[in-house]
């Protein structure tokens, strides 16, 4: 062990001869494993440090790398609306929650955020207006938007087929931009999906959204097909009618008459597509004549076959304790006779007083059932509401009898008489106001909405809401957990 | 790396050349000599030297040959961990030394990356845990030891559960956001602790959700994979804190370092260890709440004062519910006891060439819950070392297999309460869901039906092979394996819910894998140049790991019998999740030591990671260490000779973090478990951040020992200040933009600061009585430094720039309006309005109160008379924390209160209270109630002395020994946190758990015994 002195070359100062030292063999040896073991980390480090790709997911260019994977995409964005977990933006909330905070309907029992909403006060922090309205509205405007992103940079997707695609993600895209912007006044603008670009957006003026609304809405009927075929038949894809339809609203909020007229005109001139169902309990089944659009609920993920607004609204029997009841104030504003009370209004018997509920659809928490056939879609858009926007329209452009005859459509389904040709102007759009709070009862916050936009919100909820009520109140607040994260949010007045 | 080599090239011709050029005086001799150990064993590389000049080292065989000794010096032959030992040359020729294990703590051995130190000679922040401090503490995760006895480290309970995870923070908050543990680097015997985040259910709050990645909840909020591990298995745990002695970890050591060795055989005699205990444990401290009488008085004030009627639905406590019924629910929840078994036995022995030890273990522990099953561990450990018969070859293996058992449930949120709500069963001994009607959706008693079980098994095997090429070269290399594997089962039985609802069972079971396997071939050269001893490291490292999980659940079950198997599900759904990680690395060491007067120690390291997208996988991480030990200076020596130990070392080095979760460069879609329009959809699932880069943290630390009389009393003052400023976190994102947060670099330049002060000493030391004492206290300071463009980052409103992090932004409380019985605050921007802006973007009301602790430590005595010997261990911390008397809703609401609210609320205008008048509806408009919660009035001091561990045995006599054939035998009893000294109010002071299961004291006593 001790030969290792003996070998020692004759010391030497030069630099250049520094590794003469390891001449003896276990040197050489020594340097060799050194340089090799060196050479064989820089050959393979990128080899070592190389994974399988993620066994779970697949990248965005993958995603757009076939047409089946990118039409995937855009069923992940109605995947979004409809199954995302409890009551969301696409799946009721906005229904329930807008109804409670406008005169449809009352929670039975409040929950202290529920009870922000009964009684006008929301904070900030309000969960579900953070979660289930801002936080699920945007995300999916940005699905919508990382399609139409995906599908720019897409060379194995045919035109046609990138056409339609597009098309349904700016149709997505403006319908939350609506309900965002009428629930929240001023919102930020949305239209990518870069997050360095978009977490220190500002909110744009109504007006901007609107604009940005009405400009995706054309493009939407421009770009997509006149026809349900792409979904067999069942209108669960979005067509050139549901963004026609979605856009004939818009201009009757922005009191585009003419516009409003015209489109709601085309729609309804669809015989072969859209008729008014004679027997009210068919409006809200699945492929109903009177369907524009209807998001399809996933019969695999509770609540199944039932939709969303079945499981929570509907109780559990006769005489079990309700979710929502129907505020009497709305009770009592049928007129005698219309079938709309019996057909969409059911109540139930408990702890000795009867609660009235509103039963547009009629598969609840007792008759949901795991992978259970559907025998109701969850209704987005239909029939009725435009008639009802082409009798405003047309009433506001004095065209008067034009409008009673569409207010009779609705009312003669209703089993309602017909209206008196003596009505005036102001007349009309009294009953457009009365006919559009029961027929659109406890659908997509239209009651809520109609208030603010007629400006009747103090008139009609500060005699039933009390000191709770303020005019502040007809827009929801930012959320709190927003404006932590992007400073240029402001917060709406009277928050 | 040519540098590297080129170093040590020059370093080995350097060391040729001066042997060459010693001079040969006549009366020189060459001395040849063995160094052993007292058990025999070769000691390699130890130093012999001529004292106080040049020296060399023994090779594998413990043989050394010094050359041209002058034959009347002395030789100091030394070695880590062993007394360093002076022979008189005297002319001899060869020499035989024995060393002996060091008796001075200075000596002992401290295990630090690839190699071992001393405290003595360490360049580095090292702390370290004893198998002896360890087996003290009668705790079933060994990661509770370390409260306490670890200065510079936080160690906090997740939850009461025995299997809960433990947090735990070396020196301060490093991370501006809170979705990344802090956790540092754990090694166990050279394996990496690796479980990847594959189900992103890890936090800064919560810690490591553990070994459980299946995402099906767990009510301990997940497992420590610690909580595997035997602690009698364990001989060390070291706790690596600086640059200098991180950095050799490069990437990964940002949050320092946790080394736990496995105990090792040793030669000599068989022998048979044999080691139980038994015990029980109870709930330590509870929260004093109203009886019912007073909380329905307290009820009725509060719709009084709302001006609402008594009515079923405002009130349905009141008028459906009995309201003189009364249930203490703390003790429904935790007035059970605890118990504890525990029984260890271990074999070893051998000869100096081969060793061994084989361990078993047992361990049952129940849940202080009164209703819960239990947790079991059962353990198996080995280990054998062998050397060939000429030394050079080496080889050691350790393996320790252990399975536990947990069958627990979710403790129920319910210490607080209404004291009137109906009994938990009926009749029948079922869920009592009616009688809570109208409430029977707030039932909140489900859990105690839904049983909870999870079965690890977790395997960690190593192996150490080294071969000694020629004198001071060795070629070694460590092999590692780790696997762990969990299965979880968590069912929703029927008969836990409502059955109103006619409802359906839901089984839940979870499966989750982890391996890891790591390659480190190392090259070490020891040698002596001259009078200065050098140590060469060169090595590389390679770690594969793979995480995967399996989540499957059945549900549909119309009866609770079929719930053990999907098999029996009417519908059912699975998912997988799935990560892989690679990490590769070179690394060095350069270690000069002068005289064992003055040492440097270089560390390099170059990492490459698979969490980085391409080309930002690589990153070079190092430090520079010295110490000066001066007093081994002559003058300190002359004139000081009470100081027998002085040193001033510091350390500046990089580390880095890779500590994000797998694939986070990759923008990911996935497949969500629905169909639309007969097709399957695709989401995306988050923001990416493509141009993710390495975490560099940036530590400096200087410290001064000193030891006093023959290093009777130590001294240890650290001081150091650590900075990160492109740390990896979850970047929040407002909500807008589609997702809540990105994995990204923050600009944030974090930095903490700190000291840490030890001091340990033997008080006494007679034949009879001895009396030692430890004292450890640390503070940290904790400070955003800066930010760029701070008014545009979400953490505007959070966080100020020159404040800590763990700052909370509240209103200063100044009382309750006599006049209204509100609550009032400070007008700080003098408005005439007490505001809140949480968006930070005006200036508001509020104040910056830091919750970070100011300090902590621990504080240990041992006495030992005779045969009796008592050891305790106290463990502060000065902090503020939650007032238990601010948890819970205000006052008034269907819940409980501390009576301390109660008595001190406001009643009438006029009155002088404490707490502000009682109201149902708290969070409505034009009410600074809810304000409380958001000012400093829910803070309070929440500091505490506890006395962590307490232990009395008794060693029977030799004479006694003899006659039962034992060579020792020992009966003792220990006790855990048997005593809490606080100002606090509330159920805990350290979890400040209102409801949640509290820490509970646990007494044992036990035998033990050696054959």
């Amino acid at each position: 062990m001790f030969e290792m002195n003996k070998k020692i070359n004759k010391p030497t100062f030069s630099p250049a001869f520094k590794y003469i030292g390891f001449q003896s063999a276990t040197k050489l040896k020594l340097l060799y494993l050194f340089k090799g073991l060196i050479i064989l980390l820089n050959i393979s480090c990128k080899k070592l440090i190389e994974i399988p790709p993620p066994a779970t997911t697949i990248e965005t260019s993958q995603t757009f790398s076939t047409q089946e994977l990118a039409t995937s995409a855009m069923l992940g964005v109605y995947h979004k609306m409809i199954n995302a977990d409890g009551n969301n933006f696409g799946n009721g909330a906005i229904t329930i929650y807008t109804g409670v905070s406008s005169d449809e309907f009352n929670f039975f029992f409040s929950t202290p955020e529920n009870d922000q909403f009964q009684s006008n006060s929301l904070s900030p922090t309000n969960g579900i207006i953070g979660n289930s309205f801002w936080g699920n509205g945007f995300s999916i405007i940005y699905a919508a938007n990382s399609v139409l992103e995906g599908l720019t940079s897409a060379p194995n997707i045919s035109e046609s087929a990138k056409n339609k695609l597009t098309g349904e993600a700016k149709f997505v895209r403006a319908f939350c931009n609506f309900y965002l912007c009428n629930l929240f006044g001023d919102i930020p603008l949305v239209n990518e999906t870069n997050w360095r670009n978009t977490k220190s957006l500002s909110r744009a003026s109504v007006s901007q959204v609107y604009q940005q609304i009405i400009v995706d809405l054309n493009d939407a009927v421009n770009l997509l097909p006149p026809d349900y075929d792409i979904s067999y038949g069942q209108r669960i894809i979005p067509n050139k009618w549901s963004a026609s339809a979605l856009l004939a609203r818009v201009y009757l909020y922005e009191k585009r008459w003419e516009d409003a007229e015209r489109l709601s005109g085309e729609i309804i001139s669809q015989n072969s597509l859209f008729n008014l169902d004679s027997d009210l309990r068919n409006v809200f089944k699945i492929n109903s004549s009177e369907a524009i659009w209807q998001l399809q609920q996933s019969n695999t993920v509770y609540p199944y076959n039932a939709t969303n607004e079945g499981e929570r609204i509907i109780p559990l029997d006769a005489n079990s304790q309700p979710y929502i009841i129907i505020t009497n104030s709305l009770l009592n504003s049928f007129e005698p006779n219309d079938k709309r009370k019996s057909a969409w209004i059911d109540s139930t018997f408990y702890e000795l007083a009867y609660y009235f509920y509103p039963r547009k659809y009629e598969v609840g928490p007792a008759q949901r059932v795991p992978n259970g056939s559907y025998t109701e879609y969850y209704m987005v858009l239909r029939l009725a509401e435009q008639y009802l926007i082409r009798a405003e329209a047309r009433a506001m452009q004095n065209k008067l009898s034009n409008a009673m005859s569409d207010l009779n459509e609705i009312r003669q389904r209703a089993g309602l008489p017909e209206l008196s040709a003596s009505l005036t102007q102001q007349q009309i759009i009294d009953v457009i106001i009365q006919e559009r709070k029961i027929e659109l009862l406890g659908e997509w916050s239209h009651r809520w909405f109609d208030l603010k936009r007629y400006g009747i919100s103090d008139l009609i909820l500060a005699p039933i809401k009390g000191a709770d009520w303020q005019t502040t109140d007809q827009l929801y607040p930012i959320p709190q957990n927003d404006r932590l994260t992007d400073p240029n949010l402001s917060q709406n007045k009277g928050y | 790396m040519k540098l590297l080599i080129y170093f040590l090239g020059a370093s080995l011709f350097y060391t040729q050349s001066t042997f060459a050029q010693q001079q040969n005086p006549f009366n020189n001799i060459d001395i040849t000599g063995k160094v052993t150990n007292n058990k025999g064993e070769a000691l390699a590389n130890a130093n012999v030297t001529i004292k106080g000049g040049r020296g060399t080292i023994t090779n594998a065989q413990g043989q050394f040959l010094l050359r041209k000794v002058p034959s009347n010096s002395i030789l100091e032959i030394s070695f880590i961990g062993y007394t360093t030992q002076l022979v008189q040359v005297k002319g001899r020729s060869n020499l035989e030394c024995v060393l002996l294990a060091a008796e001075n703590t200075l000596d002992r051995v401290v295990i630090q990356g690839y190699g071992i130190t001393s405290d003595r000679l360490r360049t580095g922040s090292i702390t370290r845990v004893t198998s002896e401090e360890i087996s003290k503490q009668p705790v079933m995760n060994v990661l509770q030891v370390l409260q306490g006895q670890t200065p510079g480290t936080v160690v906090t309970n997740a939850s009461g559960y025995a299997s809960g995870t433990v947090k735990i923070e070396v020196r301060g908050r490093n991370t501006i956001n809170s979705n990344f543990p802090s956790d540092p680097l754990i090694i166990i015997d050279g394996v990496p602790l690796t479980i990847l985040d594959i189900n992103g259910s890890d936090s800064y709050a919560g810690g490591s959700q553990g070994v459980i990645r299946s995402g099906i909840f767990s009510p301990a909020s997940g497992e420590s994979p610690l909580f595997g591990i035997n602690p009698s298995d364990i001989e060390n745990i070291e706790i690596l804190k600086d640059a200098d002695a991180t950095a050799i970890y490069g990437s990964r050591a940002s949050n320092g370092v946790i080394l736990i060795t496995t105990k090792r055989g040793s030669p000599g005699k068989t022998n048979f260890d044999l080691n139980v205990y038994q015990g029980i444990s109870k709930i330590t401290t509870r929260y004093d709440v109203l009886n019912t009488q007073q909380y329905v008085e307290m009820r009725k004030e509060a719709l009084a004062n709302d001006g609402l009627p008594l009515s079923l639905s405002r009130a349905p406590d009141l008028v459906a519910w009995d309201t003189t019924r009364y249930t203490d629910w703390q003790k429904f929840l935790f007035g059970g006891t605890g118990k504890v078994t525990d029984v260890q036995g271990t074999l070893s022995g051998g000869n100096p060439q081969t060793s061994f030890r084989i361990g078993a273990g047992y361990r049952y522990q129940r849940d202080i819950l009164a209703v819960s099953g239990g947790n079991k561990r059962g353990s198996m450990s080995l280990n054998l070392n062998h050397k060939s018969a000429n030394q050079r070859l080496a080889i050691a293996v350790t393996a320790q297999y252990n399975s536990t058992s947990i069958d627990i449930i979710s403790n129920p949120s319910a210490a607080l309460l209404a004291p009137n709500a109906p009994a938990v069963y009926d009749t029948r001994g079922q869920l009592n869901y009616d009688g809570w009607a109208p409430l029977s959706f707030n039932y909140p008693f489900a859990s105690l039906f839904r049983p909870y079980l999870s079965k690890s098994n977790f395997l960690n095997g190593s192996m150490d092979l080294s071969y000694e090429i020629t004198k001071g070269l060795l070629i070694r290399s460590n092999l590692g394996y780790s696997n762990i594997q969990n299965e979880q089962k968590n069912l929703i039985t029927i008969a836990s819910q409502n059955p109103q609802f006619n409802p359906l069972g839901e089984a839940y079971f979870g499966n989750s894998f982890v391996r890891n396997w790591i390659i480190e071939p190392q090259m070490e050269y020891n040698t002596f140049i001259k009078e200065s001893k050098m140590q060469l490291l060169f090595g590389a490292s390679l770690q594969s790991n793979g995480t995967s999980s399996i989540f499957a659940s059945g549900t549909g079950y119309t009866n609770d019998v079929l719930m053990s198997s999907t098999n029996n599900a009417p519908t059912k759904f699975v998912i997988n999740n799935n990560g892989d990680y690679k990490y590769a690395a070179l690394f060095g060491r350069i270690n000069y030591n002068l005289k064992n007067k003055y040492i440097v120690n270089l560390n390099v390291r170059r990492d490459g990671s698979s969490r980085f997208g391409p080309g930002r996988q690589y990153g070079s991480f190092g430090s520079i260490g010295a110490a000066w030990i001066f007093s081994e200076a002559n003058w300190i020596k002359r004139n000081l000779d009470f100081l027998s130990f002085g040193k001033i070392r510091a350390s500046y080095g990089l580390t880095g973090g890779d500590q994000i979760a797998d694939y986070s460069f990759l923008s990911q879609w996935t497949f969500p478990n629905s169909l639309y329009n007969g097709s399957i959809p695709l989401v995306a699932t988050r923001h990416t951040d493509s141009l993710l880069q390495w975490q560099v943290n940036k530590k400096f630390e200087i410290s001064f020992n000193l030891g006093f009389f023959n290093d009777r009393f130590n001294i240890e003052a650290n001081w150091y200040q650590n900075r990160c400023n492109n740390q990896l976190v979850q970047f929040p994102t407002p909500s807008l933009t589609g997702f809540t947060d990105v994995v990204s670099n923050s600009p944030a330049n974090i930095q903490n600061r700190g000291y840490e002060l030890l001091f340990s000493g033997k008080v006494l030391e007679n034949r009879s009585l001895k009396w030692e004492v430890k004292f450890n206290l640390s503070s940290n300071r904790n400070k955003l430094i800066s930010y760029p463009n701070f008014s545009q980052s979400p953490y505007v409103s959070q966080y100020t720039i020159g404040k800590s992090l763990n700052i909370v932004k509240v209103l200063h409380y100044t009382g309750v309006s006599p006049q209204d019985g509100l609550y009032q605050f400070d007008d700080k921007n003098k408005d005439g309005s007490i505001t809140v802006d949480v968006s930070g973007a005006t200036n508001d009301d509020r104040y910056d109160l830091d919750i970070s602790p100011k300090f902590y430590g621990g504080f240990s005595n041992t006495f030992s008379y005779k045969n009796f010997d008592l050891s305790f261990l106290f463990y502060f911390k000065k902090q503020i924390g939650i007032n238990a008397f601010a948890v819970s809703s205000a006052g008034g609401t269907m819940q409980n209160q501390p009576k301390e609210v109660y008595l001190n609320h406001w009643q009438k205008p006029g009155d002088i209270a404490q707490y502000a008048k009682f109201t149902t509806r708290p969070s409505s408009n034009n009410s600074y109630i809810n304000f409380f919660f958001f000012s400093d009035g829910k803070y309070t001091d929440a500091s505490f002395i506890r006395l962590q561990n307490l232990t009395l045995s008794y060693s029977t006599p030799e004479k006694v020994n003899k006659k039962i054939g034992l060579q020792t035998s020992k009966i003792y009893v220990k006790c855990q946190n048997m005593l809490l000294i606080t100002r606090y109010k509330g159920s805990d002071s350290e979890l400040q758990v209102f409801g949640g299961l509290p820490l509970a004291k646990i007494i044992t006593i036990g035998l033990n015994c050696n054959f």
